[in-house]
């Protein structure tokens, strides 16, 4: 994990390089896309088993519910002494790290939250059901 | 603000679409062909390949359109649906790279902590035709996996919960993917930095 | 046999160590998988269970085992969440918000994973481990 500025700075280059290399020739006769896919679907007819947005509806206006109860929770319990923490204060970080057999890999990032951090190990041997871990 | 609204619409005309209003599927396919064109464009590297799978994701999407459950936005799902044809497809015909790189040389340390140093740089000289093909050549390389997760974030600009969304995984194998391909990257398109 | 009594030791060398700094290492190992329904959050993982299913992309989780340990500076140790995978602690610094440790991940007397770390409060480290049955073993680091 170290060298970490370096190695930014030089991803930065090959992104530029891909970015610049990796062009994909523009849409020709668009409209063929739409011509040749109505006539495949117009063949099928109607979508199978089609369902009403209900539940779309629904999910919307729970999670609206849901996040309004946050607030009014968040704002009731708030502890009144909070004190701002300034930024990177708390957060893990794998500073290095070894897999001390060949077959192992390793990859380290944050957690969305930022401050947590995951050490992702690939490779390792499949255990079967049957042996006790515990 | 522009997506909020496009996706708003994408929900009115998915319904009527699914009620069997083709023109309504037509306006979709408007829509979006030019991106889900484009993204299939950037894993395949061929066109005639690219404009087939694109008219497949849509008819695929009209076939499951009953499974589309609104939970990601319709772009996303067709994304997905995308994502996956060019998977299947870049593992069928299992293509690899035009022009073969010597690979010995720069073996990536499965251990390594650091992205590989670049090797000395043969690539001085190379015109603007060699960059290109051999950035081909190393994106060739890679799985068609990490293909999509670099094009999805280094070109697409998509952020990581957009590219699990659009992939159908976790986060977590997101990052990881995007780290052994931006290795792999590293290692074959290194000694170029300087001709950049 | 050997394994036990070097657990044995190490941890005697650990609860003697000289001086606690008040908080504690927690560690567990969790078997992460997918079920419908998702089965209730064991308690302990509360708090890290959001963050598990969203980075891992699983749905259900169990508890196989934690342990806690004082954190003492230059102190080190054995922590033992299960008989199967254990880790050595190394306390290398106590700074103003962070410790930072030395861990060694074990599998019986197989040494899988050296790393260092800055480990702040409240802000775990998660190690991805190996497929178990149809799930994934996830090691967990917190100090609380």
């Amino acid at each position: 994990m170290k060298n970490s500025d370096q190695n930014e700075a030089q991803w930065d280059k090959t992104r530029a390089l891909l970015k610049a290399h990796l062009a994909v020739p523009p849409l020709q006769h668009p409209d063929f896309i739409n011509i040749q896919v109505l006539k495949s679907i117009r063949h099928e007819g109607k979508p199978r088993a089609a369902v009403a947005l209900f539940p779309l509806r629904w999910l919307a206006w729970s999670g609206a519910g849901a996040l309004a109860a946050a607030v009014v929770l968040t704002l009731i319990f708030l502890p009144h002494h909070f004190r701002p923490r300034s930024e990177g204060e708390f957060i893990s970080q794998v500073i290095e790290a070894r897999a001390e057999m060949p077959q192992l890999s390793l990859s380290s990032f944050h957690t969305p939250d930022e401050r947590g951090v995951v050490l992702w190990i690939e490779g390792s041997e499949f255990i079967p059901a049957s042996e006790v871990v515990r | 603000m522009g997506d909020d609204l496009s996706s708003v619409e994408d929900t009115a005309l998915v319904a009527r679409a699914r009620a069997g209003d083709t023109s309504a599927f037509d306006d979709l396919i408007t829509r979006h062909r030019e991106k889900i064109y484009m993204h299939i464009g950037f894993m395949v590297r061929n066109e005639e390949d690219a404009l087939d799978l694109t008219q497949e994701t849509f008819i695929r999407a009209w076939r499951s359109l009953a499974r589309f459950d609104g939970g990601a936005s319709f772009l996303s799902w067709l994304y997905r649906i995308a994502t996956n044809a060019a998977i299947d497809l870049c593992r069928k015909r299992k293509n690899r790279p035009q022009i073969e790189i010597e690979l010995g040389a720069m073996a990536i340390d499965a251990a390594s902590r650091t992205t590989p140093s670049s090797p000395e740089t043969p690539g001085a000289g190379l015109d603007r035709v060699e960059i290109k093909r051999r950035i081909e050549a190393a994106f060739s390389e890679l799985s068609p996996e990490h293909r999509a997760v670099i094009v999805l974030k280094e070109i697409e600009d998509c952020s990581y919960e957009e590219i699990a969304s659009r992939i159908g995984c976790s986060l977590g194998t997101v990052m990881s993917r995007l780290f052994y391909a931006r290795k792999k990257l590293q290692v074959l398109l290194g000694d170029l930095h300087e001709e950049f | 046999m050997r394994r036990a009594f070097l657990t044995l030791l190490a941890l005697a060398v650990f609860a003697t160590a000289v001086r606690a700094d008040g908080d504690r290492i927690w560690s567990a190992l969790v078997l992460a998988a997918n079920e419908n329904p998702e089965r209730p959050v064991p308690k302990s993982l509360a708090d890290v269970a959001p963050t598990i299913k969203k980075v891992f992309g699983y749905s259900s989780l169990y508890l196989l085992g934690e342990k806690k340990r004082d954190l003492v500076s230059g102190g080190e140790g054995w922590l033992v969440p299960s008989r199967e995978f254990f880790f050595r602690v190394q306390c290398l610094a106590l700074e103003d918000t962070f410790y930072k440790l030395r861990i060694e991940l074990y599998r019986g007397e197989k040494l899988l994973l050296t790393t260092e770390v800055k480990l702040a409060k409240d802000a775990p480290l998660y190690i991805r481990g190996p497929m178990w049955g149809e799930g994934q073993l996830i090691f967990l680091f917190e100090v609380r």
